[in-house]
């Protein structure tokens, strides 16, 4: 991955629930966009006569897009061992191989995450010092931070793996330190761990080896434990768990902002006055809606390996995708596993 | 006229030849005022036209425009296919200001009337031979040409012909006078490919309506390659307009890979003419004679990877093709389509 000439981005076309229609219209959608200096390209990686046929209908720049075909999928509900060995000719497995073989500089997939984790895994290596690969997803919080006012928060694992131990927490700590630091282009991250408690002791004792061994990191700018109902105030810039628990955290925040939405929609119905409410208060809910939605910040990073892998939501749609692609571009430019690992040197 | 033609490519100009802005007033008026030296034409197109247009013991190629710019930039683009060293047999434009004056209003913006009218002009008083047609996705030029190719062979009848004249606001005067050359038209089916320049980036598939004569092309890259496939021109010309592009800064090898790829996904460009380019290419490459070709060393071998990258030979057509358009149909559809546009009620419509 150099820091000149153009990028490209291997997209798996027929990973998630709306492949390939939306995932291909947001390569498309992108394929329009103007890239600045370094010119993007798209290498959508699926049934050809599918994308073909997708792509048909679509305003796109073919100069822009090139196809890899890949005769088979593997399904949302696989198991990642199974679907990897029976299927090396996949989407998702050929994406990876483009990047892995140096025709793509990162790989997009709203694919089964768990084969995504896997495959990727497989093909690509862990940055010295880091002993397992974290997926990291952002949130909106009412904090922001940073240079760029960065509104959001991250929090890593979301589910690469299911438990971790102590050092693994401590690794996350200091990617996700790392990544808010290169990304968020925050210089000094607050980094927290989730906890049941703010207390050091109280907790698995993964969580409190963990805490013991932060606390006592010279560099790291650790806030201490933070408990569930803190993650959406946005008191820590990065917040470190097991995947298991950051799974549910966020789909939980996911969940809050969707039902939030709900419940103002059946609000809306209901009274008159509601509605006039709502419709006065329609301009602040829109911007709130834009904060909250998943799909407005698209896929989330696997930190760890030393290419870029950004997975995203598999209900993702047009959108969802097409800002992932945004973000893969903008982790490329910044040559993140590079700099991640520069920065592990760094303050390790 | 003694001369005998190998071939007729007619064009149009704006978007097709010259990379014009005409959707906002600010790009009107530049075009407008832009020097012969300050016009920009589209990448690979005069390399195109110059390789289309070189002799050969088969006879000339006769070349014309038609063009939707008014009369008076006749002497400015005159002036800038001299400087292109092009040129046209037929350059016609269209009398603007002529309409404007006599209040046909219609006629400024309508190009159905103007553009079919003229080419059966043309195609009257002009030789005969193969045509080739290039246009853009601006305005309605797929629609036009299929029009034309189709009164060539005789698959539009005039009551049909005349129903979309109206349906399509031509003036009256205009109607007659196509009908008149109509009913005069030389037939034959000799009114081959038809390009579309896709400026707009128009999805490829609003073109299928006319079948496969039509080939909507990103760059004329995609252009060469069919004509290649078509046996009009060889592998070195093809070779050439790509190394123009190239040289002109604009155009990598990534980009015109990945537009070699399209057309085959596309089925404009089949495995037997892939293949032909593939043999062409290793004698060429083995050849002393480079014929001003200057190419990247990894030309051949992107080109070959994009092949690589699909499915094995695969010739599944991507759609199946209904038949000749129904003109009338498309045509409400298309008119629908923009009084849609026109008619947005904006932020405090009704």
């Amino acid at each position: 991955m150099g820091t000149e000439g153009p990028i490209t981005i291997a997209v798996d076309a027929m990973g998630g629930y709306h492949a390939p229609d939306e995932v291909v219209g947001a390569v498309a959608d992108a394929s329009l966009r103007n890239d600045g200096d370094r010119p993007v390209f798209f290498a959508l990686v699926g049934d050809e006569i599918a994308l073909t046929e997708a792509l048909f209908e679509l305003k796109h720049n073919s100069e822009r897009i090139q196809l890899h075909h890949a005769p088979t999928v593997v399904g949302m509900s696989e198991r990642p061992q199974r679907a990897i060995e029976d299927r090396p000719d996949s989407s998702i497995l050929q994406a990876c191989r483009l990047v892995k073989t140096d025709e793509a500089d990162a790989v997009i997939t709203a694919g089964n995450p768990g084969v995504a984790v896997l495959a990727s895994l497989r093909q690509f290596e862990l940055i010295s010092g880091v002993q397992r690969a974290a997926l990291a997803s952002v949130y909106p919080t009412p904090r922001v931070r940073g240079e760029t006012d960065d509104p959001f928060s991250l929090i890593l694992d979301v589910g690469a793996s299911l438990r971790a131990d102590a050092d693994h927490l401590m690794t996350f700590a200091l990617m996700g330190a790392a990544y808010a630091r290169i990304v968020s282009r925050n210089k000094n991250p607050k980094v927290a761990l989730l906890s049941n408690s703010r207390e050091s002791t109280v907790g698995p004792p993964e969580v409190v080896g963990a805490y013991e061994r932060l606390s006592r990191h010279e560099t790291l700018n650790f806030y201490g434990n933070i408990e569930g109902h803190e993650i959406p105030r946005g008191l820590a810039d990065v917040v470190v768990c097991e995947g298991f628990a950051g799974d549910i955290a966020i789909k939980i925040l996911e969940g809050l902002s969707e039902a939030a939405f709900d419940l103002a929609r059946s609000a809306y119905h209901s009274k008159v006055a509601w509605r006039m409410g709502l419709k006065l208060l329609s301009g602040g809910l829109k911007q709130l809606k834009q904060l909250t939605d998943f799909e407005e910040y698209g896929g989330a990073p696997l930190l760890g390996v030393d290419e870029v892998v950004i997975l995203c939501h598999p209900r993702s749609g047009r959108k969802a995708i097409g800002n992932a692609l945004k973000l893969a571009i903008k982790n490329v430019r910044a040559q993140l596993p590079e700099a991640i690992s520069e920065d592990l040197g760094k303050y390790a | 006229m003694s001369t005998t033609f190998r071939h007729i490519y007619r064009w149009d100009l704006d978007k097709t030849y010259l990379r014009t802005e005409f959707e906002t007033l600010r790009g009107l008026i530049r075009t407008a005022l832009q020097t012969p030296e300050e016009k920009v034409n589209v990448p690979g197109v005069v390399r195109l036209l110059k390789e289309l247009s070189r002799p050969n013991e088969d006879g000339d190629v006769y070349i014309t425009f038609i063009s939707g710019s008014p009369t008076q930039m006749r002497e400015k683009l005159e002036r800038k296919f001299a400087l292109d060293g092009i040129t046209p047999d037929v350059f016609v434009l269209k009398p603007t200001l002529k309409n404007l004056l006599k209040g046909r209003f219609r006629a400024i913006k309508g190009q159905i009337g103007y553009k079919l009218d003229n080419l059966l002009r043309l195609r009257e008083e002009g030789p005969r031979a193969p045509e080739t047609l290039f246009g853009d996705d601006a305005e309605q030029d797929a629609f036009i040409y299929s029009l034309y190719a189709d009164l060539a062979v005789e698959r539009v009848e005039r009551e049909l012909l005349f129903d979309i004249l109206e349906e399509a606001g031509v003036y009256s005067r205009t109607r007659a006078s196509i009908l008149e050359r109509f009913s005069r038209m030389r037939t034959g089916a000799d009114v081959g490919r038809i390009f579309i320049h896709l400026d707009y980036n128009t999805a490829p598939g609003q073109f299928w309506v006319y079948g496969p004569r039509v080939v909507p092309i990103t760059n004329y890259f995609q252009a060469a390659l069919v004509l290649f496939s078509d046996g009009v021109l060889s592998l070195a010309p093809v070779l050439r307009v790509a190394s123009g592009m190239i040289a002109g800064g604009e155009y990598g090898v990534t980009q015109l890979a990945n537009s070699f790829q399209d057309l085959i996904r596309r089925r404009h460009l089949g495995y037997s003419a892939i293949d032909r380019f593939g043999e062409d290419m290793e004698h060429f490459q083995k050849g002393p004679d480079k014929a001003g070709v200057r190419l990247p060393d990894e030309f051949f071998d992107r080109l070959l990877a994009r092949v690589r990258a699909l499915a094995p030979r695969s010739t599944d057509p991507v759609r199946n093709w209904e038949g000749p358009p129904d003109y009338l149909a498309v045509l409400k559809a298309d008119q629908k389509l923009r009084k849609n546009i026109d008619g947005d009620p904006g932020l405090f419509g009704p």
